[in-house]
């Protein structure tokens, strides 16, 4: 590396994001650094690390640690670390974490604070985007202060309509409303769950497409003005605006809409004076018109989708960014190639409404091959608690064409394995086996609409556990000839933790 | 060994809603051979306890454990991760390819006692609100008294961040609410009671 500023980086996150930064930090010769949380000792994601930090010993009831702004940036001073990355969710959008570490010295891995409260406030981000000639939807000039005047937009645009907090985003803080009944409690529930979540009561109103397609398109930017895409993902497979599949490119767009969403994405870029890896959120509806909704200013979940087709690592160009750096390639050095699919896997119990499931993972079978990529948060014998996301992994497949890839991650999805805890792996096999899926031609309403099991059943499945029950059932009731006390070594553990 | 014991078993599918949608009725004839702990299961496959007669299959039946800890069931040639994850008397919750299943070992006079039973509960007055997951309650929308029809949001719960509101599955009038703004519920807790209309 060029004029090397960034020598090691605080990673202010956990699970597989944190492994995920700390591989390429290693590759680079920077030195990964970790936070230790009370919570979870011993996680996983420490291990991968060069370096681990203990966050310093909270009161109970005290925020949580990967919120803690001030801690975190005391942390990366008093051991001399010159970079923070934020990974997603927690600070990752929040301007005081990036002005605090300009404060102190420390290099944020992200945009310049001023662009983050740009786009995080979505009233100014729809300013910036209108200078960009980004196509929106139509709805509130700005904030909706009181229900009166949701009630007089709601009388002007007509529902269905939606409401989204001003500091919003990852699919938290919305309602939409069908009609004008629902009004009143959408609103204040609206309120209370902005103020809650992002300690910020403002709302705002706009028209509601009923199941549009989700398409969002990847930007990188250096400090020297060059900006660029790297093609767009499609993440309409959705549950309460969760995303829980994306794949990357989109079947639903050609050449001349992939030119126009991109064109569109890199001007308002240049209109918001980004800098860094951004993603530009956009909702698609039948007749392939497109409305901007959100710039996401850090890295994404999907971002593995782009890397698999592009072969670059994301991480690095944001660290090299933050670094100074210019960007190593031009638009014309991005190549699109074959097609990714990307499942998260979670903690989740799909056939109870997808309920979090908590636990500890006693065995885990990951699958293999060429074009299989795991970015995994957990490993066997790690502990699912309720403090933190529900995702354990994600299983990233790679292949020539759309049929090839969803063919490689249904038996990718076979072979993955995980005892312990109950996860989303029966539901990622029912979306790869679905004819709507496999066509391309589905929405955010796929779930609700197209997809007639949430978990794929394999062959005689349900004879199985007939059998099984019974089975259990003859030797329970046997005659007992000897006791064998049911201990496995988790168990074991878990019970010497709690001693 | 040969264990011919007449005793008819039948594993009943809790979740589904038909009353019966697959039975297995084993005649708990079991083969252990000494070699292996294997074991054959005489299963008759029916649609209904009357039909029973009709399909008359052997499965058989071996477990494994793998050496990354994993409980392998083959059945007939086909093996599948399998994990018991729950057993109280003869419920059995389970897991299949990580799939969940849910049976319940009934004996033929249990079965058709079972039956009765949940006739019963079908036509019951009042139906009882649970919680699906354990949360906070963040709104209660409803009254006792009120009048509510099936798909009315009748609470808001907030669990893992997210707000789900829980609807009405029934027309009628609601009883009695157990709840209020600030709870915390666990899983299966009473929420709300509604009158059939």
């Amino acid at each position: 590396m060029k004029n090397k500023k960034i020598k090691s980086i605080l990673i202010a996150n956990r699970g597989e994001i944190a492994v995920r930064i700390a591989k390429t930090a290693k590759k680079m010769g920077i030195k990964a650094v970790g936070v230790r949380t009370q919570k979870e000792p011993d996680a996983f994601y420490l291990s991968e690390m060069d370096y681990t930090l203990d966050f310093p010993e909270q009161e109970k009831g005290a925020i949580p640690e990967f919120l803690d702004i001030e801690n975190l940036v005391l942390l990366a001073k008093k051991n001399k670390i010159s970079a923070l990355h934020p990974g997603y969710g927690y600070l990752s959008e929040n301007a005081r974490l990036a002005v605090r570490c300009t404060e102190e010295g420390i290099i944020f891995i992200g945009p310049t604070p001023r662009v983050i409260q740009d786009l995080g406030d979505k009233v100014i981000a729809k300013e910036i985007a209108a200078k960009g000639k980004v196509p929106m939807f139509g709805g509130s000039a700005g904030v909706v202060e009181t229900l009166e005047d949701a009630q007089k937009i709601a009388g002007q645009i007509g529902y269905p309509l939606i409401i989204k907090a001003c500091s919003g985003g990852g699919g938290r803080g919305m309602r939409i409303v069908r009609c004008a009944k629902e009004l009143r409690q959408m609103y204040n529930s609206a309120v209370s769950e902005a103020q809650t979540a992002f300690n910020d009561p403002r709302v705002f109103i706009e028209k509601y497409l009923e199941n549009p397609k989700h398409i969002e398109v990847q930007i990188v930017a250096d400090i020297f003005g060059n900006v660029l895409h790297l093609g767009e993902r499609e993440c309409s497979i959705q549950r309460k605006h969760q995303k829980l599949l994306e794949e990357a490119p989109s079947p639903a767009l050609n050449e001349d809409l992939r030119k126009k969403m991109t064109s569109a994405a890199v001007a308002l870029a240049k209109a918001a004076g980004y800098v860094s890896l951004g993603t530009v959120e956009f909702l698609l509806d039948k007749d392939k018109n497109f409305y901007f909704m959100e710039m996401n200013t850090r890295v994404q979940v999907e971002h593995p989708v782009t890397e698999m087709i592009t072969g670059l690592d994301l991480i690095e160009l944001q660290i090299r960014i933050a670094n100074g750096e210019a960007l190593p390639l031009t638009q014309k050095d991005v190549k699109l190639n074959g097609w990714a699919i990307e499942c998260r896997i979670n903690a989740e119990d799909v056939q109870a409404n997808f309920s979090p499931c908590t636990g500890t993972i006693t065995a885990l079978r990951l699958p293999q091959g060429k074009g299989i990529r795991i970015d995994q948060g957990v490993v066997v014998g790690s502990k699912i608690t309720p403090f933190f996301d529900s995702m354990i992994a994600k299983l990233i497949t790679h292949g020539a064409n759309r049929s090839e890839t969803i063919a490689k991650t249904f038996e990718a999805l076979r072979q993955f394995q995980v005892r312990g805890i109950k996860t989303t792996i029966p539901f990622a096999k029912a979306v790869m086996n679905n004819e709507v899926f496999q066509s391309g031609n589905f929405d955010t309403s796929f779930i609700e609409k197209d997809l007639t099991s949430v978990v794929f059943r394999e062959k005689d499945e349900e004879l199985f556990a007939a059998l099984l029950s019974i089975n259990n059932y003859l030797e329970q009731n046997a005659p007992a000839q000897h006791q064998v006390e049911n201990h496995d070594a988790w168990t074991l553990k878990n019970k010497i933790y709690n001693m | 060994m040969i264990n011919n014991n007449p005793k008819k078993l039948i594993a009943f599918d809790i979740n589904s809603t038909k009353e019966i949608e697959l039975s297995l009725i084993a005649d708990n004839k079991y083969i252990f051979t000494p070699k292996k702990d294997e074991k054959v299961i005489d299963i008759k496959l029916s649609g209904s306890l009357e039909e029973q007669e009709d399909v008359n299959q052997e499965y058989q039946v071996e477990f494994s454990q793998t050496d990354d800890g994993f409980t392998m069931m083959t059945v007939n040639g086909t093996s599948y991760p399998v994990e018991i994850l729950a057993n109280r008397q003869n419920e059995y919750e389970l897991l299949v390819n990580g799939v969940g299943y849910s049976f319940s070992i009934e004996t033929p006079f249990s079965m058709q006692r079972k039956k009765m039973l949940l006739a019963q509960a079908k036509e019951s007055p009042v139906m009882q609100l649970k919680a699906p997951i354990p949360g906070t309650v963040v709104e209660v929308l409803v009254q006792a008294g009120d009048v509510v029809k099936s798909g009315d949001t009748l609470l808001v719960l907030e669990a893992m961040k997210m707000q789900n509101a829980i609807l009405a599955n029934i027309k009628g009038r609601i009883r009695k609410i157990y709840v209020k703004q600030g709870d915390s519920v666990s899983q299966r807790d009473l929420l709300i009671e509604i009158e059939r209309e």
